[in-house]
């Protein structure tokens, strides 16, 4: 990636995250998919025998991962597993569009690992799920059929293959 | 993020999701939704605070439980530190 497009970008995320108004703007104006109703499941059981997972939009993947591509301007409709029982130590952010300083120096900022372990712990939830799914937010044009049509199907499959009662999303 | 949760929640598992933007995602309309007020990439609200982090997830996974319409987004709000926010 040019190094303008990676400055621009990140300035970019940072007067968003200055002045939040901006976002309104953004939702007026951006092609934003939009629906008159929501989907509803409802809780199979008690979130105290609940099997709970996390997925993310922040841009992480182990460092060993393949980064997401940030060289489109429609953004990267993959996504990158990752283990439940790795420390977070293990992850990195591969994503310019929002102000990332604080999520580098601690990770739980966008994926919340050790919070739920500490749920988990507690007994407020049943189990963890064992593995946690990464996207990139920012998705546009041909790509956004990817990853309704594709990307984030296959997750909820792999989300129903685990056992997964409850999800935790993520944007940044 | 919005529409990753929708088709997580049409597959048939519940989901719940943090908002960081009201209008975008009162747009897209994922099932539920808690907004705490927290700007773009603080999620969970800030770095190293582990308390407000364990209670902006035990709030989230709550809304599980609770009786909402389709589409609810739920909006509390937190007391932050003195810390600066680094972008």
């Amino acid at each position: 990636m040019t190094t303008f497009k990676k400055l621009k970008d990140q300035t970019l995320a940072k007067v968003y995250a200055k002045i939040p108004s901006l976002l309104d703007l953004y939702a007026q104006r951006a092609g934003l998919v939009v629906n008159d109703a929501a989907p509803l499941t409802p809780l199979p059981r008690p979130l105290r025998t609940c099997r709970v997972g996390l997925v993310t939009t922040a841009g992480l993947h182990l460092h060993q991962q393949e980064p997401f591509d940030m060289t489109d301007k429609n953004g990267d409709p993959s996504y990158r597993e990752i283990p439940a029982n790795i420390g977070i130590g293990e992850l990195t952010i591969t994503h310019h569009y929002f102000p990332k300083a604080d999520a580098l120096a601690d990770l739980n900022l966008v994926l919340p690992m050790e919070p739920l372990r500490r749920l988990a712990g507690e007994g407020t939830i049943g189990s963890i799920a064992p593995r946690f799914f990464s996207f990139m937010g920012h998705i546009l044009g041909e790509h956004l059929k990817t990853l309704i049509g594709t990307t984030a199907p296959n997750v909820a499959a792999a989300l129903e293959a685990d056992g997964v009662d409850a999800v935790f999303l993520t944007p940044a | 993020m919005g529409l990753i949760q929708r088709i997580i929640e049409e597959a048939g598992i519940a989901t719940v999701s943090v908002s960081l933007n009201l209008a975008i995602t009162k747009k897209v309309k994922p099932p539920r939704s808690l907004y705490p007020g927290f700007g773009l990439g603080h999620p969970l609200g800030e770095a190293h605070n582990p308390g407000l982090q364990l209670q902006v997830l035990r709030d989230a996974l709550s809304l599980l439980e609770m009786d909402l319409e389709p589409g609810s987004v739920v909006v509390r709000s937190y007391p932050r530190s003195q810390q600066v926010v680094r972008a």
